[in-house]
């Protein structure tokens, strides 16, 4: 049977009720939320969704420039942030908290100078993404981002395990 | 009452049994990454959990579009849909979280607004609406009706999320797995590939409680309707006749107690 049919409206007699039963209609479950907080939950919901959207849309879009294309478009970025992206090239110097390096895509070099900390993964020869603007015509960042790839090889270590099934044993 | 079976204590415990497995190839047989070290291990987790995420929106679209079908429409399709949306939730914010954690470590920050993380973000905000949506309609109906609809934006933005990283410049890394020669070998791979029965099970166990929950709460409301209604006509059955004009009085004594005195 379904609920909505069984169900009397309120201000009804139940049927099957005498006559002298006061008119209370049965209780129904109880809406969690006034209309008030439906209104302002859906107020919440539609405003992180757009949120969320706009953020998504404006940022995910351009995530970064690579090194070439942040050459290219210098003048026009002037001092805004943005980020670039780039591998590390051999020549990494660190002096009192900050970070020189320069880093490289399609054969375009970018001298950087950080302050900001970078990951346990930061070394020569890794992607990095970094946060800043440029100064001159050194990039300043602020933040570095380490930009790991899907590739996972073993470490070298002593295999302290039986060759694995189907697999290679770690060299 | 209860929502789980013979079959479904057995999910568990197998469930229970992978995850043990799982944490034991993870964090012993697998050995460390060349570029990530120990890190790599969060790998055991996260990818599963993500995929987890995926299978729950994807199994709440299912539910969905069987229900908009008027040939298959059921309200099992619904519990169906419920079911997938709620523990795809959970395994959302399993996987922001998680990959939260790995972003720290390897990346060097918490969180950023490349497309893959947004677009994640951005499902986890929707199946809240969808959840917080069943809650607010009482029709089971429209509730059905409209959450389906929402279903349905959340299995778009599920295609989005999974192809964010081959369509637009993220940070986050592409697939290791899901493409002909994956990048990945050795108890790595196996690892990896065991994680996903893992957590693949956990959902089931998860999945089928949650539908079963959802069929039990509706059953419950039922019969407990039918129960407050028989006791109402035993109530009624059972009271004395009483004169039209003093049914009012017999209502509500205490204020005409109180009203009497002073006038």
């Amino acid at each position: 049977m379904a609920l909505s049919e069984a169900r009397p409206q309120a201000g009804q007699s139940a049927p099957g009720l005498p006559a002298g039963t006061p008119h209370v209609a049965p209780r129904r479950r109880k809406s969690l939320a006034t209309r008030r907080q439906k209104v302002v939950a859906a107020v919440i919901v539609v405003g992180a969704f757009s949120f969320l959207l706009f953020r998504g849309l404006t940022n995910a879009l351009n995530y970064y420039l690579t090194a070439n294309q942040a050459v290219a478009q210098r003048a026009r970025l002037g001092n805004t942030d943005f980020r670039i992206q780039g591998t590390v090239v051999p020549g990494l110097r660190d002096t009192g908290g900050k970070l020189y390096f320069t880093i490289t895509s399609h054969h375009v070099d970018v001298h950087v100078v950080s302050t900001g900390a970078p990951s346990q993964l930061f070394r020569v020869g890794i992607p990095v993404v970094l946060d800043g603007h440029w100064q001159g015509s050194v990039f300043s960042s602020f933040q570095i981002m380490v930009q790991h790839g899907s590739t996972y090889t073993a470490a070298h270590q002593k295999a302290r395990t039986a060759a694995p099934p189907g697999g290679r044993q770690p060299r | 009452m209860s929502s789980s079976t013979r079959v479904t204590r057995a999910l568990g415990v197998s469930a229970l049994l992978a995850l043990a497995v799982n944490a034991w190839w993870g964090l012993s047989l697998s050995p460390p990454d060349k570029v990530q070290g120990q890190l790599v291990r969060i790998l055991y987790v996260h990818p599963a959990v993500a995929t987890m995420c995926y299978a729950g929106f994807g199994l709440c679209a299912l539910g969905s579009i069987a229900w908009l079908w008027p040939r298959t429409r059921s309200p099992r399709w619904d519990r169906l849909a419920v079911a997938g949306a709620e523990v795809g939730a959970v395994f959302c914010a399993a996987t922001l979280i998680t990959g939260s954690i790995w972003g720290r470590a390897t990346w060097g920050v918490w969180w950023t607004w490349d497309a893959r993380l947004t677009l994640t973000a951005l499902l986890f905000a929707e199946s809240l609406g969808y959840l917080a949506l069943r809650r607010a309609v009482d029709n089971p109906h429209s509730r059905a009706l409209v959450s389906s609809v929402v279903a349905l934006l959340m299995a778009l933005t599920v295609v989005l999320d999974h192809y964010a990283t081959a369509w637009f410049a993220t940070l986050h890394q592409h697939t290791t797995l899901f493409k002909p020669n994956p990048t990945i070998h050795g108890w790595q791979l196996v690892t990896m590939c065991w994680s996903f029965v893992a957590f693949g099970l956990v959902f089931a166990w998860m999945a089928v409680h949650r539908f079963r929950l959802e069929a039990l709460e509706e059953r419950y409301e039922t019969e407990g309707y039918l129960t407050a209604l028989e006791s109402r006509r035993a109530e009624g059955q059972a009271l004395p006749a009483v004169p039209e004009g003093d049914r009012v009085l017999a209502g509500s004594t205490t204020s005409a107690a109180r009203v009497e005195p002073s006038s």
